[in-house]
């Protein structure tokens, strides 16, 4: 193979697609990225085996070819290089790189024994733009699960259907779930898939926002392809818990405050808070919500916000990482959140036209009275 | 002064009766390994207050004729051998001929029994071993064994007796065993008035399964059948994905045999690999089939245990059949995660930038290989450690955050080892988590209940009905820790709040896993009280287990708690949690001084 290209552009191909290899790997092949040069392309690939990348790069291809290289050598290299045009060259495993008055040669290993990608149907997928994706993603991943005791919650659902398209997150202590338009087109049929959170991560990395889309999926794969590239993952095996039945559709008591006094109220309160439980009480009648913590041995903060209130008055606790981290993905100015009880659910959105789009739900911590 | 002399045969009778006659599940075990040798289609059980007040057994198996009925509470009197070398060749339960009047020795027995074919029936009753009486009666085929006033005149023995509730956790226990071991045989089990088991005849394990935990449970098994040359290993394991609230229905038998065999249980799971999660303990209904003369059962009167003459290779071939059954079942994928902890993720500096000398990031076994990509150390963001801080990952760390102490290492995902004033110390980061949650689980239960995160998604814990028992007797308790649990039909319960901890752990494999210590009467010394026994109990579920990557933050947490509990250096099993190295005897090691 020969190819010659642009230092910045090699770079920055590499740096998309080698974040994913992993450190350390009984497979040395994994820890290759496949360089595969033809048709005026350089196509670079990745994998760790459950997440799968390949991103095209214009190149002058004088020879075509496939090689495996070690993914942070190369890396490194190319990085250290002046910005200048790169040669790469060489046969089977041997390769040369030179850059003005640079020159190395590297050892790889053969490109047979490079996992094969998913071969999945994109003619038949539906087609979204990147943007939208990562909207969704963004919105969502945040709630899923880190734990290693239920692996279904450390993925992100995503539901697609007719007229639009959600993602919903949970680790069972708060869920997030992001509504969108299905505007650009879809497939006709509603589908459910389980997708990593780090699959939507990538797909936001390699793409841009306005890229258009192809997602294809079977049982057990994912795809998301665009001119860039390609993103494959192993989809997380479902079912998915009935989180629609959990979201409460009787809340009655409805507060409305201004996000950042919220905020800025929880973290003072949060110093306060047990390290442990992160527990602050909310009590919130006619127009203030007021915070209390009390921990023994350590002590005791209050404050308060101005907020509207409808309903009877009501004392909740929450940990209040929990609610901060949710008022985060609120992109209004105002939230409003809906209470029943103190042992129900709480639900937090956006106010104004979004206000169907997005919505996370916090689950209190029980109050010892 | 005293002389040598026989015991008299009813001393000799309550010796013995110390070995076989342990508690209830011992008696219980024995007349129905009675029952089941003399063929019996069908077994009745009848239990009051754990069995302390009364056993009933009942079968239909072919009875004895008046003389052998007699002759059968004589010591050693059996019919199952009748010379040393049979013991080779053991394929009955029973074979000692001591279980009966090692329990008439210690109890009121009443024995009705009418011989296969019709012949008369007798009644015998024997009281502290001494034989009442004996008549003729009228019944029909089988063998009625009623035990009452279990111990009645060996106080001694039942002040070691646990709880009612442990006693009949072990009494179910044994039953299910053997409930498991003779599929072909139906069962019925009561408990005061409470039906406990209900078993029709079954011709498969699974049907057997369904009747006691119905479909759902038995679709997580998988079926294994194996035969090496001389072993041949079948039953069902639980797929990997569906082991974890640590139930324990772990089940062995060798030749028909229940026993307890916990190197075979270990070769079950290593035949899993590394597909169970941490802490999981998948399901096992292990059947060995082994030539009766490469095993020896005549190991402990109570036949728990037994020997193997070829144990390693038995244990090869239970693991070899675990791992064929995983491998034709499907093994469901497990999605990669990052293992780091939502804590701080911006927070601590790099260690690998601390010391100057110690350069190299592969050389500081900061934290665990992460999967994320957006981490640090995959070779493209190499360099770019500021940038972490502000990429897209950050937003999600927590907002709490807690000074960070500097030079703290964590060894092999196990020991803490930091740097003191006067030199070292390594800490064993399960032990000092261990100690720092008995301390606060102590002021739960004593002083200000812990609050209880409430769950979206409510768990049902199908529990085994020994941990149901337990549950119920501990129930309080339970509660003060945080979690809101109810009964949820049978023997499940709902968990709808789980113990608010700021480190991440499975509070409900934690609850089961205490459930099942709590019902088990070897652990804890007698003289722990309740709130301790909890305590510690549900201290060692809820810690850091041994393995676990560690932050920086979350290791300087750590050693800031521990070292303001009571007890720092020793954790909660009396090991030490801490071992410290002098500053001047390093300096000698190296010969400076």
């Amino acid at each position: 193979m020969q190819f010659t290209i642009g230092q910045a552009e090699f770079l920055d191909t590499l740096s998309a697609v080698s974040n994913i290899v992993p450190t350390r790997t009984p497979l040395p092949i994994i820890g290759n990225l496949m360089l595969v040069a033809d048709n005026d392309a350089l196509q670079v690939s990745a994998t760790d085996l459950d997440l799968s990348v390949t991103m095209n790069v214009a190149a002058s291809v004088d020879k075509a070819g496939t090689v495996t290289l070690p993914a942070k050598k190369l890396t490194d290299m190319i990085r250290a290089l002046p910005a200048s045009p790169v040669r790469v060259k060489g046969k089977n495993e041997h390769i040369t790189i030179e850059c003005e008055s640079s020159h190395f040669k590297v050892h790889g290993l053969p490109a047979d024994d490079f996992p094969s990608f998913p071969e999945l149907n994109f003619d038949a997928g539906l087609t979204v733009t990147a943007g939208t994706v990562e909207k969704l993603a963004a919105h969502t991943r945040f709630a899923a699960s880190t734990e290693d005791t239920r692996p279904i919650l450390n993925g992100v659902l995503w539901e697609l259907e007719n007229e639009k398209m959600q993602m919903v997150a949970t680790n069972g202590h708060r869920l997030a779930r992001y509504i969108l338009p299905a505007s650009n087109g879809s497939s006709g049929t509603s589908q459910s898939v389980i997708v990593a959170p780090k699959a939507l991560a990538q797909v936001g990395r390699i793409f841009a926002p306005d890229d258009e889309l192809k997602v294809a999926m079977d049982e057990r794969q994912i795809g998301f392809k665009g001119d860039r590239g390609v993103v494959f993952s192993r989809l997380i095996e479902g079912p998915y818990p009935n989180y629609e039945q959990v979201i409460p559709v009787d809340n009655d008591k409805l507060a409305r405050a201004d996000k950042e006094r919220l905020m800025a109220a929880l973290r003072r309160m949060a110093v306060m808070a047990s390290d442990q439980t992160h527990r602050v009480r909310l009590s919130i009648d006619e127009d203030t919500m007021r915070f209390h913590v009390s921990t023994p041995d350590v002590g005791e903060a209050s404050d308060e916000i101005p907020c509207t209130y409808e309903g009877d008055p009501i004392d909740i606790g929450f940990n209040a990482n929990y609610l901060l981290e949710v008022l985060r993905y609120v992109d209004t100015d105002e939230v409003e959140i809906t209470f029943k009880a103190p042992e129900r659910a709480a639900i937090l959105r956006p106010t104004g036209d979004d206000q169907d789009t997005y919505l996370c739900l916090v689950m209190p911590l029980r109050l010892q009275e | 002064m005293a002389s040598v002399h026989v015991l008299p045969e009813g001393v000799v009778n309550k010796i013995a009766a110390g070995e076989v006659v342990e508690r209830p599940s011992s008696v219980v075990k024995e007349l129905v390994d009675n029952a089941l040798d003399a063929a019996a289609s069908r077994v009745e059980i009848t239990l009051e207050s754990a069995g302390l007040e009364r056993i009933t057994v009942a079968d239909d198996g072919f009875g004895m004729v008046r003389d052998d009925a007699v002759q059968a509470f004589e010591r050693h009197a059996t019919s199952k051998i009748k010379a040393a070398g049979d013991l080779d060749r053991i394929e009955t339960l029973g074979f000692r001929g001591e279980a009966l009047p090692s329990i008439a020795a210690v109890s009121r027995v009443t024995l009705e029994t009418a011989p296969e074919g019709g012949g008369e029936a007798t009644r015998i009753r024997v009281d502290g071993g001494e034989i009442a009486s004996v008549e003729p009666i009228a019944r029909g085929r089988g063998t009625t064994v009623d035990v009452r006033g279990l111990f009645f005149n060996t106080p001694a023995r039942r002040k070691f007796l646990k709880t009612h509730s442990t006693e009949q956790a072990n009494n179910v226990r044994r039953m299910l065993e053997l409930a498991l071991a003779r599929l072909e045989v139906g069962w019925r089990v009561t408990h005061g008035r409470r039906g406990i088991l209900d078993l029709p005849p079954a011709r498969t394990l699974p049907e057997r399964l369904t009747s006691l935990h119905g479909p759902a449970y038995v679709n997580t098994l998988l079926p294994m059948g194996d035969s090496a040359s001389t072993v041949t290993v079948r039953g069902l394991v639980q797929r990997a994905a569906a082991a974890g609230a640590g139930r324990r229905r772990q089940f062995v038998f060798v030749n028909g045999r229940p026993v307890d065999a916990s190197e075979l249980v270990r070769a079950a799971l290593s035949g899993y690999r590394s597909t169970l999660p941490a802490g999981a303990r998948p399901d096992l209904y292990l059947f060995i089939e082994i030539d009766p003369n490469q095993v020896d059962v005549n190991v402990h009167p109570s036949k728990r245990e037994v020997r193997l003459r070829s144990g390693a290779q038995v244990a090869h071939a239970v693991e070899e059949a675990v791992r064929a059954a995983l491998g034709a079942g499907h093994v469901a994928a497990r999605p990669v995660r990052p293992h780091i902890d939502r804590v701080a993720e911006t927070g601590p500096p790099d260690p690998g930038q601390l010391g100057l000398f110690l350069s190299g990031r592969r050389a500081s076994p900061r934290r665990a290989p992460s999967v994320d990509p957006q981490d640090e150390e995959s070779p493209a963001a190499d360099g770019a450690i500021a940038g972490r801080i502000t990429g897209p990952e950050a937003e999600s760390t927590d907002v709490i955050d807690r000074e960070v102490l500097p030079s703290v290492w964590q060894l092999h995902n196990r020991y803490i080892l930091a740097q003191t004033t006067t030199g070292v110390v390594f800490i064993d980061q399960h032990s000092a988590h261990e100690r720092i949650l008995y301390e606060e689980v102590i002021g739960d239960i004593r002083e200000e209940p812990r609050p209880g995160q409430r769950l979206l998604f409510p768990t049902v814990l199908h529990l085994t009905p020994e941990q149901f028992a337990t549950w119920e007797s501990y129930r309080g308790l339970i509660q003060r820790l945080g979690f809101e649990v109810e009964p949820f039909g049978g023997d499940s319960i709902a968990i709808s709040a789980v113990p608010a901890f700021r480190h991440a752990f499975d509070a409900e494999t934690a609850l089961a896993d205490l459930l099942d210590d709590l019902s088990d009467p070897g652990a804890g010394s007698a003289d722990m009280n309740q709130h301790e026994r909890v305590a510690r109990l549900f201290a060692c579920k809820a810690a850091i287990k041994a393995g676990q990557p560690l932050t920086q933050t979350e290791m300087g947490e750590v050693i800031d708690r521990l070292f303001a509990t009571e007890l720092p250096y020793d954790d909660v099993h009396g090991r030490p949690a801490v071992v410290q190295i002098a500053l001047e005897d390093l300096n000698r090691q190296f010969g400076r001084h």
